[in-house]
């Protein structure tokens, strides 16, 4: 491997790492802590990259007036190319244009949210499995044979919002990934933390007795699901914009929405870090067996990639038995705005005895390695 | 003067409907939907290759083998994975999922042996219809008439089980209430054991009759799940009878109503096929969540015999 090479690989490493960092918080904050099986997860993804791919160029040739004449779909590459030599020298009308898509799919995203997840979302959890699964399904057809949306089983180009950075480009745009990902982090780590992460918890835990204490159920479930769904799709618009394209056949049900699962349940269901850890773990691995597929596929009369299929489902049903909770299982979270040292005080003056951190637990490897053979009934 | 149009639909409506008496029955059974179904109908799709392209036999000897196979999947699948995890302590969800990795693991394990045949035996593997394979009786075709005999012979056969037999009436008392059957003395074990073999069973032989009259490949399990679970829903997943109804209207509705709808509004409409059962089953949802059993329940308690309503609890 030469210098550029390993250079282009790690930027490619972190680069899916923050984008399967955004789809697996999110459905992380979904499942894991309000424990809605949100197994269409794809269907955001595509909405977000569907989005960036039909709008974007359409936006830009009206601002620029870049061929009105030709058709959007047919002669794509030509108008992209067009499109690109107006942004070169326009770096406030890329940013200017890669925020409002990123606003358009999160209202977008919301709404198609909320339509997916209406008519299950009172019902028991397989009946949400059952619905979503095939609303990711019908998401995907559509992209794939309603051409003007993002060309069918071809592809649309999108055009490079960032050109103007010149050969700082691809570390420039991973800048901004990076941000964008820190942002939705905090933002969900901040709620996790707020009053909604509680009751979020507790409907989790136990929806009828939320509901006894006036907690509106179903209410604060699609909130959730509308609210992640828009936030994972800007993991669809940073893919698009990343690989200046946008395929309808790249969001399968194994890759955005199997991989993801598999991800936070690696690292840690119910909290931040476990997901992040998982889905750093699971991306590593991948980027290396997939710069290694080729010296395999000589020995072998198959395809790889069924191999690797293999593999990780047989992983994934290991850590469902052996490891449930996931590397970094979920502690209690602290309350803002308590102090918790006053807190115990008065917990200990009134004689509650609160159990002490002893120094076996605290170690990181034993705690990444203790086993629990009785699962939590989740 | 038989259209074809009512034998497609007939034939993937049998074909549908067995696979959603299965899917039914397991949530009865084991309170999990089974998202591996429809890879056991691809073991059976490539069953009937083999048999046709490879060893150049009738198809129909196909089928107990496809039903064999996907039966025997079955109780490995029930004893290696379920009942293991449920041992574990795992809830619905985990099973959900680990359900969904089983069917990656088959369909990944299909696919290589599809690009074995190709590259090893040099036979097309993918995409392919053996319509011409199969043997005619004046007007239907050969698996229309075995199709519907199978499918008929499942039902009466499930039913006289159900109602005349002693494992049968152990299997309902299981569903109606499992610890309670099991304090009876009914082995709980063996009643999942068995109706996870009919399940895959059923699967498996739905999989053999898809190549000889539609285009199919690994990819078919796939093209038939969503019908599945929409006939499963609809149906109301508490009855085996509500998923016999509600396969054939599913999947008679899809097959029309995308014909009708390509006749009046375009050829394009074809591919958005999988849209109907999907609409359907979220208008049940929305509506009747206890689906078709539900409804027929309440209107048997409306109008004359008086039987305890139904709801989303249901008895076999």
């Amino acid at each position: 491997m030469t210098y550029e090479i390993i250079i282009q690989w790690i930027i490619d490493l972190i680069m899916f790492f923050l984008l399967y960092l955004i789809v697996t918080m999110n459905l992380n904050f979904m499942y894991g802590y309000t424990g809605i099986p949100h197994f269409g997860i794809s269907l955001s993804v595509a909405g977000g990259g569907y989005v960036a791919g039909a709008l974007t160029g359409r936006i830009l040739r009206w601002i620029y007036a870049v061929y009105p004449e030709l058709d959007f779909m047919y002669e794509n590459l030509k108008i992209t190319n067009e499109i690109n030599a107006h942004l070169l020298h326009d770096p406030f009308m890329g940013i200017g244009i890669f925020i409002l898509i990123i606003v358009i799919a999160l209202v977008l995203n919301a709404g198609l949210g909320y339509i997916v997840s209406h008519p299950a979302i009172r019902l028991r959890g397989s009946y949400l499995i059952i619905v979503l699964i095939g609303m990711a399904e019908a998401v995907r057809i559509i992209g794939l044979n309603y051409y003007p949306l993002v060309g069918g089983t071809f592809w649309v180009h999108t055009p490079d919002l960032f050109i103007w950075m010149g050969d700082f480009r691809t570390k420039g745009y991973l800048v901004i990934c990076m941000l964008v990902t820190l942002g939705i982090f905090l933002l969900l780590q901040a709620m996790s933390t707020s009053p909604l992460g509680r009751v979020v918890r507790a409907v989790r835990e136990n929806p009828v007795s939320a509901e006894c204490i006036g907690k509106d159920v179903v209410g604060i479930r699609t909130k959730v699901v509308i609210l992640c769904s828009a936030l994972t799709s800007i993991g669809g618009v940073l893919y698009a914009f990343y690989i200046q394209a946008v395929l309808s056949t790249s969001y399968t049900r194994a890759s955005w929405t199997f991989y993801p699962w598999l991800m936070f349940m690696v690292g840690g269901v119910g909290n931040n870090m476990g997901a992040t850890v998982g889905t750093f773990i699971f991306i590593t691995l991948r980027r290396i067996i997939i710069y290694y597929k080729h010296s395999i596929e000589v020995y072998v009369p198959f395809q790889v990639q069924w191999l690797e299929q293999i593999m990780i489902g047989v992983m994934l049903l290991l850590i469902i038995m052996f490891r449930p909770q996931g590397l970094l299982p979920e502690k209690p979270t602290k309350m803002r705005g308590l102090n918790y040292e006053k807190f115990h005080d008065e917990l200990a003056s009134k004689g509650v005895k609160i159990p002490k951190k002893t120094a076996k637990e605290k170690t990181f490897l034993q705690r990444l390695f203790r086993r629990r053979l009785r699962a939590s009934s989740k | 003067m038989f259209p074809p149009i009512i034998k497609d639909a007939l034939v993937y409506a049998n074909c549908v409907t067995m696979m959603s008496i299965g899917f039914t029955l397991v949530y009865l059974i084991s309170r999990i939907p089974n998202f591996a179904q429809s890879t056991f109908a691809v073991i059976g799709v490539y069953c009937t290759f083999s048999m046709v392209r490879l060893l150049d036999l009738n198809p129909y000897i196909a089928m107990p083998l496809g039903f064999v196979l996907g039966a025997l999947l079955a109780v490995v699948v029930y004893l290696g994975i379920i009942n293991t995890l449920l041992k574990y302590g795992a809830g619905p969800i985990l099973l959900t999922i680990s359900l969904l990795a089983l069917q990656q693991i088959f369909l990944a394990g299909v696919q290589i042996y599809a690009d074995y045949v190709r590259n090893v035996l040099g036979t097309y593997s993918r995409g392919f219809m053996l319509r011409v394979n199969d043997f005619r009786l004046g007007d239907f075709p050969g698996v229309l008439i075995v199709s519907t005999v199978i499918i008929i012979t499942a039902i009466v056969t499930m039913h006289l089980m159900l109602t005349r037999t002693q494992f049968g009436i152990a299997m309902r008392a299981t569903v109606e209430n499992a610890p309670l059957a099991a304090v009876l003395g009914i082995n709980i074990r063996m009643v999942s054991i068995v109706s996870w073999a009919i399940t895959g069973g059923l699967a498996g032989l739905a999989g053999t009759f898809l190549p000889l009259w539609f285009q199919s490949g690994p990819g078919s399990g796939g093209m038939l799940s969503t019908s599945i679970f929409a006939s499963s829903v609809v149906g109301g997943l508490s009855s085996i009878y509500g998923a016999m109804l509600g396969g054939y209207l599913i999947s008679l509705l899809e097959v029309w109503g995308s014909y009708l709808l390509m006749r009046q509004v375009g050829l394009w409409i074809g591919a958005y096929r999988l849209l109907i059962p999907l609409t359907l089953m979220s208008v049940i949802l929305m509506f009747e969540p206890g689906g078709l059993a539900s409804i027929i329940a309440k209107l048997r308690s409306r109008y004359g015999r008086s039987k305890r309503v139904r709801g989303e609890e249901g008895t076999l």
